[in-house]
């Protein structure tokens, strides 16, 4: 899936860039990003929608989410978030590979410039990232959602993103995880989001 | 008949999709379908049954994921799953002819399907380009031994890859090669190649047929065939999805039915497919439907010849309208920074040449590093992945050390320029063969073992000899470009008259031409002038390229002029572009006025910073002066305000960048004499390629006046230690952004510790204090500026 329109949020920009207050220096640096990269993005996203059952941590065991294909994600800080959630819409979604040469070519220009592509890119692929959640929640009514989590956040080990890969068709939108477990290309996201259809919470 | 008499001259029809079919048979999500070669054979060869009693000629092998990556841990060996793959169709084949469902004398091939290997190569993932040539090659090999009978590469969403699987096809076997890319609604690439960028590369290596499959339905496929049909003189596959996928709760469905695909696909073959068939969502049923619908018919072929490309990383570049400009800076030839930069292999330095030149409107890099006493092989193989990994404009490989050629052909990210061949007879037996393998376009010298000739017509003797030559190798003519050697006008009158009359004459023939302008004026003054009045001459007369320099204002004039009067130029678009400032160059603004160097280096003005290094050195100021007395107190100030939080990450880097801008100032003065600082090791560690945080801390401490030897991302221990150990560093710093990677970089430690007496300083965004110290570094840094006040300290500065 490809999206149509891809928002530069300047502010949230500036806030992976680490500015604060009114600096005008490091807006321009984001905005000379911006104009760079534009042109560069190829967004795509892959999705799926699985049954699971949430188990809680105990003194014995980190809590853990069995999907219904069997696989288990082990996080107690997951399964207490997506608590009382019997379903969950899993994604994979990037700015594609080209962004990644662009980005090692305005990096060329100095550590300001290189900085502040990488800010750009963080708040693109979220800004990405948001418009896929909204994508994703339009075949839904009367239910609530959970924010995305993603593996890394909390006690969710990173290794656990192989499983992620596993039941997502990754390859499609050509993203790919590496030997040492990061996603190539770098700008991408992987994330759940729980369904909880238990009505008036 | 064999496949490649057919080809083209009747229509050949593939199957359809094996992996919905197979899950319609009971196969589970996340159960490899090559698997059930070896435990389902009866379920596979049922449906390359049904397929075969629908019509079928082209039966893939159900190896679409078969490669050792995906098998691991599977129990199950490459050669296995192709040995029963092939088997599992030569049984339906013998079944269905038994049972009369197929005539016995009909033509069936058995397709070694190879599909991508689901990792992307480097620079963008970690595989590396001969990594993947080597998990192909298994694939060929098993499936050539198992009795293919021939090669389908398909699905490839990446040209690059495309290339390994077509190098290791061609490598090892003789079986003709059918290469299938997947493209999006706008005919790109997920690597952002077009259709004619792909096809093209395809062609260029040698394949027998290239394609469409996957990703789109025949109704929007038919839409990118004309392109695809444009770019290549060869038959065209078109194997869809039965439609565009639709999600329905939450299951992918495809939702053209057989008879609408069959309708479908005769417009498919309409518009120029010779080999049709079908992808996802495809059965029998469809493939029956579509060879209903053209029984009686002939593939239509096509008239017109393709134009010939080159091309980068998803981008070509034609030689149909305006010559095309070739960079020429990247060539050590009288540039002594250049040959230092890459004696010290500073691909930065080679970067930053290459920016200025795109910059400037040049749409082709020629890449040179033949400097003597450098390794050239290895050396000119890092400059092209350097380049390819921050550009997509093709280059001209430009070498005549045969070794570094073919090393830097293979590796290629596209189709290059080949500079060169000549009339030589040693040069045309090894540069000829190399071109064609790797499907190069080629540069030819006028030129052979007496020399440059005087007279254009023993040149011209010459092109054509290469021409000639070259066609034997099976290089087209319109592959080649021919250089007739222009020779400064300083030695010889008549220097310019025969070059542009050689220019002339091959052009009436058709054949296209390159040269390098700016030898035309060498010992001359005012040289531009002269250069860009040659350049405006040999347009005149047809010349396809000029290799030249795109700073030179004086010769973007006449190449723009030029275009506009000539009018190949349509509608002056280009002139207007360059002079009209239509093309506007986005600069950073900064203040007016005048700034001193400590305010500029505060205040992050990079510029500002620059003059104001000029003027305190044309004042006299010593340049040592310059850096205690006003960039280092600035540095200082800043690395302060930014502990104390008076100041951010944005304006530390904006005065680290000023600062940087002030020494290189002093630098190119005063020539690279700060080496003498006290040596630092810098590296992330392997695994990891976040490298931002590692920039930082290295301009840091070079503007603090240490020697910091950057080892670059994903470095393994081994070469840390070898490093240390080198350069005799009492001090390496490691960086790791993942959790995943801190393991690596405590393996660093561990084994810097058994052979060197360093002190090991260490940040990144998952560690702490006190992790730290669990994985043994000596410090831990929470900002770049910590990491400054640690080696100031440690070396008492």
């Amino acid at each position: 899936m490809v999206a149509r329109y891809l928002l530069y949020d300047k502010k949230e920009a500036l806030r992976y860039f680490r500015a604060k207050g009114d600096d005008k220096q490091a807006e321009n640096a984001c905005d000379l990003a911006y104009l760079k990269l534009r042109n560069e993005v190829m967004p795509r996203f892959v999705s799926t929608r699985l049954k699971c059952h949430v188990i809680q941590c105990s003194a014995q065991a980190k809590g853990k989410i069995v999907l219904e294909n069997g696989l288990e994600f082990c996080s107690s800080n997951l399964a207490k978030h997506l608590d009382g959630c019997t379903e969950v819409l899993l994604f994979g979604a990037t700015l594609g590979s080209k962004f990644d040469v662009a980005q090692r070519r305005i990096a060329l220009e100095g550590l300001t410039q290189g900085a502040a592509a990488q800010a750009v890119g963080a708040a693109l692929i979220e800004h990405y990232c948001d418009t896929v959640e909204e994508e994703l929640k339009k075949d839904f009514t009367g239910v609530s959602f959970r924010w995305r989590f993603s593996p890394g956040y909390g006690d969710w080990d990173l290794e656990e993103q192989k499983k992620v890969f596993a039941i997502l068709n990754c390859n499609k939108i050509g993203l790919t995880l590496t030997a040492s477990g990061m996603m190539a290309p770098i700008k991408s996201v992987t994330a759940i989001i729980g369904i909880d259809y238990r009505q008036n919470i | 008949m064999a496949f490649r008499d057919l080809l083209g001259k009747d229509f050949l029809y593939f199957d359809g999709a094996m992996g919905t079919m197979l899950q319609a048979a009971g196969l589970q999500a996340g159960e490899l379908p090559e698997i059930w070669n070896i435990q389902h054979p009866e379920k596979v060869q049922a449906v390359h049954g049904a397929y075969l009693a629908a019509g079928a000629q082209i039966i893939k092998t159900n190896t679409f994921g078969a490669n050792s990556l995906k098998l691991t841990d599977t129990g199950v060996s490459v050669a296995e799953v192709f040995q029963g793959a092939v088997k599992n169709i030569r049984s339906a084949i013998v079944q269905e002819k038994s049972q009369g469902t197929i005539p016995c004398d009909r033509e069936i091939f058995v397709a070694l399907d190879m599909g991508p290997t689901g990792k992307l190569l480097q620079p963008f993932g970690d595989l590396a380009f001969a990594q993947a040539v080597e998990i192909y090659k298994e694939e060929v090999q098993a499936g050539v031994k198992a009795g293919a009978d021939i090669i389908l590469i398909e699905t490839m969403s990446d040209s690059y890859e495309a290339k390994a699987a077509i190098l290791a096809a061609k490598e090892n076997s003789q079986l003709p090669i059918v290469c299938t890319f997947t493209f999006d609604l706008s005919g790109k690439l997920l690597n952002g190649a077009d259709v004619e960028t792909a096809f093209f590369l395809a062609a260029a290596l040698g394949v027998d047929a290239v394609g469409f499959n996957c990703g789109l339905g025949p109704e929007q496929i038919v839409k990118l065939l004309p392109r695809g049909v444009d770019s290549v003189d060869l038959p065209i596959v078109v194997n869809p999805n039965a439609g565009l996928p639709v999600v329905k709760e939450g299951k992918t469905v495809f939702a053209v039915g057989p008879e609408e695909y069959g309708k479908l696909m005769s417009e498919v073959a309409a518009e120029g497919a010779a080999l049709l068939g079908g992808c996802c969502g495809t059965t029998p049923e469809h493939i029956k439907a579509l060879c209903e619908n053209l029984k009686g018919h002939k593939p239509i072929g096509k008239t017109t010849k393709a134009e010939t490309q080159i091309s980068g990383y998803g981008s070509s570049v034609d030689f149909v309208h305006m010559p095309v400009i070739i960079g020429e800076r990247i060539n050590p030839t009288g540039k002594p920074r250049l040959k230092e930069a890459l004696k010290a292999e500073n691909m930065d330095y080679v970067c930053n040449l290459a920016l200025e030149q795109l910059e400037k409107g040049a749409s082709a890099l020629d890449v040179n590093v033949g400097v003597p006493g450098v390794n050239e092989p290895a050396l000119l193989t890092k400059a092209v992945l350097a380049l390819q990994a921050i550009t997509s404009v093709p280059l001209q490989i430009d070498t005549s050390d045969y070794i570094a050629m073919e090393q830097a052909l293979r590796i290629y990210n596209g189709r290059p320029l080949l500079n060169s061949v000549n009339g030589k007879e040693e040069v045309l037996e090894k540069v000829l063969p190399l071109a064609k393998k790797y499907g190069a376009a080629l540069v030819g010298l006028c030129l052979d073992d007496k020399g440059i000739p005087e007279s254009a017509e023993e040149r011209l003797a010459i092109a054509w000899k290469i021409i000639h030559r070259a066609k034997v190798f099976g290089i087209k003519e319109q592959d080649i470009f021919i250089d007739p050697l222009a020779m400064t006008i300083s030695t010889g009158g008549q220097n310019a008259v025969v070059a542009l009359d050689v220019v002339k004459s091959l052009h009436a023939k058709g054949i296209k031409t390159i040269m390098g302008v700016s030898n035309i004026s060498f010992g001359l003054p005012a040289r531009d002038q002269v250069n860009s009045t040659f350049l405006a001459m040999a347009m005149e007369q047809g010349l396809s390229a000029a290799i030249l320099n795109p700073k030179s204002e004086a010769m973007l004039n006449a190449y723009y002029a030029y275009g506009a009067l000539s009018n190949k130029d349509l509608g002056c678009k280009a002139y207007l572009e360059h002079f009209a400032g239509v093309k506007q160059e986005i600069k950073p603004q900064g203040p007016e006025g005048e700034y001193s160097l400590y305010e500029a280096i505060v205040k992050g003005l990079t510029g500002h910073s620059h003059k104001a290094v000029e003027k305190l050195l044309s004042g006299g100021k010593k340049p040592l002066d310059i850096i205690n007395e006003d960039m280092i107190p600035a540095l200082n100030m800043v690395g302060e305000a930014f502990e104390k939080k008076t100041l951010f990450l944005p304006q530390l880097l904006m005065s680290a960048d000023a600062a940087k801008a002030g020494f290189d100032v002093i630098k190119q003065k005063f020539g690279p004499g700060k080496e003498n600082g006290d040596p630092i090791v810098l590296a992330t560690v392997k695994g990891d390629v976040h490298d931002i945080g590692k920039n930082i801390v290295k301009v840091l401490w070079e503007n603090y006046g240490y020697k910091v030897i950057d080892l670059g991302k994903d470095v393994p221990p081994e070469k840390i230690v070898a490093a240390t150990l080198e350069n005799k560093a009492k001090l390496v710093g490691l960086s790791a952004l993942m959790t995943t990677t801190v393991t690596s970089m405590e393996e660093t430690i561990k084994q810097l510790r058994k052979a060197v007496d360093c002190k090991i300083v260490v940040g990144g965004a998952v560690l702490t204090e006190d992790y730290a110290k669990v994985i043994g570094a000596d410090a831990y840094a929470a900002s770049a500026v910590a990491s400054v006040n640690y080696a100031n300290k440690l070396f008492k500065k």
